[in-house]
């Protein structure tokens, strides 16, 4: 039985765009293997960008824009798995062990302070600034809420790796604590004031 | 200029050591979240494949619908005197082709004509769900977990991303020659950057799924003074309040070609009944949106058919429909079984990225003198035990009815447990996999001994095919790692016993 998610699917359309975005990716590949200059490179990625029309024309606006990427991965996993050497994959390798260094160890505490930052401080920090926009924005209470969540779970990873990189861990704590600052003074005038 | 360098390579250590500490910390639960989701994306299908010889079709007679209601709101009267909440009637249509009427805890398939058939039985299905969607637990504590683990795949994207030097200078390689760190590392690196955009779009619909309940709580708690149904109200139509006096079960097919002559464009494909069979009673029927990742537009009636309002989520606010674009993109569910499978693949793909990280880290650790044996193992009991015990749990509730449940996380603990005090990494690895190849034969040869023929209809060719498919792909992996063994005994042994270990 075919599906009813692809009878609505505008075959002309996909042709095109599976085609271009493959046109594109192969580019890419070719520009990869020798070394070619940076209009090639330009030019594969405007391909892939444009490529995107033809899917929205096949699958619609949103549809198109999701399955876009899905086939790009596919055809680089094609073109990786094509130029892999497969004969040395059958070969087994084994792991020797090394000596022990004596290599520079983080301490304890400071790995502890640092996933104590990007967990659950970070998570108190976004919060509370994510919930000052909240209480602050003039969006109805639906683009809020979501617009809420979306930045919520998206400022929260990017505070988790600024945490996890930064080797003055004061930074992003002084970060989070003004954020903190910062939501709560927009939560209080909201709620409290 | 070397001073830049300098600079530019210890950001990128420091990437390094971030994405591989929040890697570490997240893996073996992350690992899960994403195998089992990857399998769960045809749970449509896994549902069809439990209960194969369910009669299926498209067109059903006319007061077919009306007849099942009746039929299944009179089973739930018999076996409670208290009035269900909700009656769901979920219409058949070509991706589903099944009729299902549930009231309270009474389900049915319906035939064309309207008579109530076999019980609704999907229990490992739900189970698989349930594990991808909250790795078991209760509710809100599962669903939070998991939205965190979204949030932490999100940020091991960017980390990885930021970590990652060379990403256009290694778009395409896959040194097979190399030493065992540089194949897992390209393998992880490849896998991981082509298929960011499909892994960000993944765990930011699931962090937002997996965070919504505790999210919506926190808002109500600050600004509609705790009332979270106030507070998610414009994103969702809003059930009625119980009044608890009879009525007569509302009109649904009115209600349905109310629906269909609003927008024949839609697809309706299911109606829900609050508060059935009392003056409360309010009808909602959910309608496909063609062309759209909508999951579906929602339209309430009353019980006897008139509009009342729609939901919005194919027409309304940008946030609405956002938010109901979600759930097809997290689960594939928008190209038929095209996407389906590509969403397979790339969750797969996912799998051995998550895997192949790990097992980065512990292969430095040894090259650099401080292996941890037992984690090796441990990790290898978890990447391929867990798909695994997901085969015995099918097999242990197909033979014997045992709860899938227990079977798996029991039988996740016994694999690690089993795999920490093994004492060959590289026999462990064998062995997990001919376990793996013998299950699913086992599984294949159950089910089709369960259902005969109905095994390879409509209904579960799709599931079989897929787990023939699975158990060709594992006996391809066994089959070169024991050309391995087998030719490269000695010297694989003897290296075992000295503290190495064969990559495998």
């Amino acid at each position: 039985m075919s599906s009813w998610f692809v009878a609505s699917i505008s075959p002309v359309a996909l042709l095109l765009a599976g085609l271009l975005s493959t046109a594109g990716m192969v580019l890419l590949y070719r520009c990869w293997r020798r070394k070619n200059g940076p209009v090639w490179l330009w030019l594969a990625w405007g391909i892939m960008v444009v490529s995107i029309w033809p899917w929205q024309q096949a699958f619609g606006f949103d549809r198109g824009i999701a399955v876009a990427p899905l086939w790009l991965a596919l055809v680089a996993f094609l073109l990786i798995a094509g130029g892999a050497n497969w004969r040395a994959a059958l070969r087994p390798v084994v792991i020797h062990t090394g000596r022990a260094r004596t290599g520079e160890q983080i301490p304890w505490g400071r790995r502890s302070l640092r996933w104590l930052l990007a967990g659950p401080l970070c998570l108190l920090a976004t919060t509370g600034l994510v919930m000052g926009w909240f209480a602050q924005s003039q969006w109805s209470d639906a683009n809020r809420l979501v617009g809420a969540a979306l930045f919520l779970v998206i400022l929260w990873p990017l505070a988790i790796v600024w945490s996890s990189v930064d080797p003055r861990l004061w930074r992003p704590l002084l970060a989070s604590v003004v954020a903190l600052i910062l939501g709560g003074c927009a939560l209080f005038l909201r709620v409290g004031g | 200029m070397a001073k830049g360098n300098g600079a530019r390579s210890a950001f990128v250590r420091l990437a390094l050591n971030g994405h591989s500490g929040l890697g570490l910390t997240l893996s073996a639960l992350l690992y899960i979240v994403v195998f089992s989701g990857s399998v769960a994306v045809f749970y449509p299908e896994f549902e069809r494949w439990e209960q194969p010889a369910v009669p299926e079709f498209t067109e059903w007679q006319p007061g077919a619908i009306s007849r099942a209601a009746d039929a299944i709101m009179a089973l739930e009267a018999t076996r409670t005197d208290e009035p269900p909440d909700h009656l769901f009637i979920a219409l058949p249509y070509t991706d589903m082709p099944r009729f299902v009427v549930h009231a309270g805890e009474s389900g049915a398939f319906v035939d064309p004509v309207g008579r109530l058939g076999a019980p609704v039985n999907h229990e490992w299905t739900h189970f698989l769900t349930d594990l991808h969607l909250r790795l078991s637990l209760p509710s809100v504590w599962g669903l939070t977990l998991v939205g965190i683990l979204g949030v932490g795949l999100v940020a091991l994207v960017i980390g990885g991303i930021l970590a990652h030097p060379n990403l256009l200078k290694d778009a395409f390689s896959l040194r097979w020659s190399g030493s065992a760190r540089l194949r897992l590392a390209d393998v992880h690196n490849r896998l991981g950057v082509w298929s960011s955009p499909f892994a960000l779009a993944l765990a930011i619909t699931g962090a937002v799924i997996g965070l919504s309940q505790v999210l919506g709580f926190v808002v109500a708690t600050l600004f509609f003074e705790g009332n979270t149904e106030a507070a998610t109200e414009s994103l969702f139509l809003s059930d009625p309040k119980p009044t608890g006096e009879a009525a007569p079960l509302a009109n649904v097919s009115a209600a349905l070609e109310t629906v269909r002559s609003l927008s024949p464009e839609m697809k309706p494909n299911m109606i829900i009944v609050h508060e059935p069979g009392t003056t409360a009673q309010r009808v909602e029927v959910g309608a496909l949106v063609p062309g759209r990742l909508v999951w579906s537009e929602f339209y309430a009636l009353d019980a006897s058919g008139e509009l009342l309002e729609s939901a919005g989520w194919s027409d309304g606010e940008p946030g609405v429909q956002v938010y109901a674009s979600m759930f097809r993109l997290h689960f594939g569910h928008f190209g038929g079984l095209p996407v389906q499978l590509l969403y397979l693949l790339l969750g797969a793909g996912l799998c051995t990225c998550v895997a192949a990280g790990g097992s980065i880290w512990l292969v430095r650790r040894r090259q650099r003198g401080m292996p941890y044996p037992r984690l090796e193992r441990a990790w290898l009991g978890i990447v391929w035990g867990a798909p695994l015990v997901l085969v015995l749990s099918a097999i242990g509730w197909f033979g014997w009815a045992w709860q899938p449940l227990y079977t798996f996380w029991i039988g996740l603990f016994l694999s690690v447990v089993i795999a920490v005090v093994s004492r060959d990494r590289v026999y462990l690895a064998v062995g997990l996999k001919v376990l793996l190849v013998m299950a699913i034969l086992v599984l294949l040869f159950l089910h089709v001994a369960l259902f005969g023929l109905d095994a390879i209809g409509p209904a579960a060719r799709l599931i079989n095919g897929l787990l023939v498919v699975s158990l060709l792909l594992v006996s391809l992996r066994l089959w070169v790692e024991l050309r391995w063994l087998i030719r490269d005994a000695s010297t694989t042994l003897s290296l075992g016993s000295r503290g190495q270990a064969a990559d495998s």
